[in-house]
This record gives C-alpha cells, sequence and structure tokens, in this order.
C-alpha cells in the first residue's frame, strides 16, 4: 500500500496573485483536512463569485483583504524527497 | 527491463489564473516516461511541461461535463524533483484535477479508448499488448461508491478522486496480459470513461545469435 502525502502550502497574495508556498507534508489525513478548512474556505469564495471574478468585477484581492494568509493543501504525492514533515498543525489551523 | 510503476501525484485546485505550477519527482531507472492526466472545466489546457520540457498530447475529450479531458507524456524526463507546469486557454476559477504517474521500462503509450455517452456503470475497452499497464479514467456526476475496475471485475484502488465542479478520478492497473480489456467505471450518478495503455519496452535479446549447422 503506497504511502500518500499531503503537501501543506501557505497562500498569500502577492502582485495580485495567488502565491502557493510548500511548507512540509503531512501523513494523516485528517491533520491534512484540519488545516485544509483555510483552502476550501477560499474555493468557496471563489465559487460563490465565480460570474464576477470571470467578468473582471471582482478580483481574488478582496478575499485577502479580511484573510491574508490561510493554509491548505492541493497536491497529494508518494514521494516528496524535498521536504520534510510537519507533526504540529497547530500554527495552521 | 520490466515496465515499472513509480512515483505518483495527484492535484486538484482552483488555480484563479491561467498557469498553475506543482513539483513530481520522476523516478530514476532506463526507459522513464511521465504521463500526465488532466481534468479542466470551462477552459482547455494549452500546453503541459515537466522541468520545462514541453509534453505531448497524447488524447484530448470534449466532454459533455463541459471539461477539458487530456493526457499528456514525455519520454525520458529529467530525474528527481521537477517542476509540472500547466498552462490554459484562460483564467479558470474553477477546480481542476492533474496526475501525474512516472515509469520506467517504458516504451510510451499504446492505444487509447474513451467512452463518452454518460451512463452508469459506463465502460469501453481498448487492446494491449503483453506486460502494458493502463491508466483508467472517469469523470461523473458525482463521487459517491465511485470505483473503477481496471478490467472488468477487478476493482482498483482510486489514485485521485476529486471535485472540479463534477467528480473525477482513476487508477492504474498492474501489468496486463495482452488482449482487448473492457474497462468499468461507476458510482451513483451518470459517468464516462477514458483509458491509456502504457506500454513496457520489448525484451531484448542480448545473448547473441546460435547459429546451428
Amino acid at each position: 500500500m503506497e504511502e500518500y502525502k499531503y503537501i501543506l502550502s501557505k497562500f498569500e497574495l502577492l502582485n495580485g496573485e495567488l502565491l502557493e508556498t510548500s511548507l512540509g507534508y503531512l501523513i494523516d489525513v485528517n491533520e491534512a483536512n484540519q488545516v485544509n478548512v483555510g483552502y476550501e474556505n477560499y474555493c468557496t469564495w471563489v465559487s460563490n463569485n465565480k460570474i464576477d471574478l470571470e467578468n473582471n468585477v471582482k478580483t481574488i484581492a478582496e478575499y485577502f483583504n479580511t484573510i491574508p494568509v490561510f493554509y491548505g493543501y492541493t497536491t497529494i504525492s508518494t514521494n516528496v524527497d524535498e521536504l520534510t514533515e510537519i507533526t504540529d498543525i497547530t500554527p495552521y489551523i | 527491463m520490466p515496465l515499472v510503476k513509480g512515483n505518483t501525484t495527484s492535484d486538484r485546485r482552483v488555480p484563479s489564473a491561467s498557469t498553475y505550477s506543482f513539483s513530481h519527482n520522476q523516478n530514476s531507472g532506463s526507459d522513464g516516461y511521465l504521463f500526465v492526466v488532466i481534468a479542466c472545466p470551462a477552459t482547455t489546457v494549452s500546453s503541459v511541461t515537466y522541468n520545462g520540457v514541453g509534453m505531448t498530447l497524447v488524447q484530448r475529450r470534449a466532454t459533455g461535463y463541459s471539461t477539458d479531458w487530456t493526457v499528456w507524456r514525455l519520454a525520458a524526463p529529467a530525474t528527481g524533483v521537477n517542476t509540472v507546469l500547466v498552462t490554459m486557454a484562460a483564467t479558470n476559477f474553477n477546480g481542476v484535477s492533474t496526475f501525474v504517474v512516472s515509469f520506467t521500462g517504458c516504451a510510451g503509450v499504446g492505444n487509447t479508448a474513451y467512452n463518452g455517452t454518460a451512463a452508469n456503470p459506463v465502460t469501453t475497452s481498448v487492446t494491449i499488448s503483453t506486460n502494458s499497464m493502463i491508466i483508467g479514467a472517469a469523470i461523473g456526476g458525482n463521487n459517491t461508491s465511485a470505483y473503477i475496475e481496471i478490467p472488468q471485475g477487478t476493482s482498483r484502488t482510486l489514485e485521485w478522486n476529486d471535485n472540479i465542479n463534477n467528480y473525477t478520478w482513476g487508477a492504474v492497473s498492474p501489468t496486463l496480459t495482452s488482449g482487448s480489456k473492457t474497462c468499468q467505471v461507476g458510482s451513483t450518478s451518470t459517468n464516462i470513461i477514458m483509458l491509456t495503455e502504457i506500454k513496457e519496452v520489448s525484451a531484448t535479446n542480448t545473448q547473441g545469435l546460435l547459429i546451428l549447422f
């Protein structure tokens, strides 16, 4: 059975664009999902405002006005040699 | 040199831009190959690069789920950790799914198959060579009880299962015997299916010739 690693990332706005920075990885899917609430909240906001975003009525910068930084994962991999395991998710939830 | 499946990376994100990228670790070994499967709602994928090298389109399906469904390949990719960069035709505010899988001992892509008539379950068949593997992928209206059988009757553990407005999931088979393989996907909604054969490098006779008189 392959072991999947959830790559924990920091999301912030840089020059009007979404910047994702990989911080490390988690093995426990429950911990990964706890952290991922931040990213899922962003995805929900984008979904709720999709038409305005597509028509340039809104920009993603509006989301970052109230939540400047959030955490989550977009990538799951069997091999992440370049990253280290995160054992304490407290700073990211 | 047997065909060996290596590292996999699955990525699901709302890009909020016309490009996105993430890392993948290509295994070392002879006859390396990289395959990428992308389900991209609302717009199309223009190009994919790995370590800055352009990948070749294997198949593209314009699905009834308003999702551009593509498979890409790259022979002899750089080993180690490198960047997968996906470029789309437009900024995308929808969930996009990307699955990346490495191989060694790989001769590249073989036959492909697609059944875009949504049904539950849905099947399609592909004829493969000895010791090929099959990347099987599905798109469906939901992922409740989602499964994939490669071939039909042999369920595989899902290697990706992503929310992209609709849902997409899939798996890679182990090496299989030659012949026509019917594969099946299903959930509690209707689905479509896409298959890609991954071929093994043919065994080479390194013993020379025996000449009989």
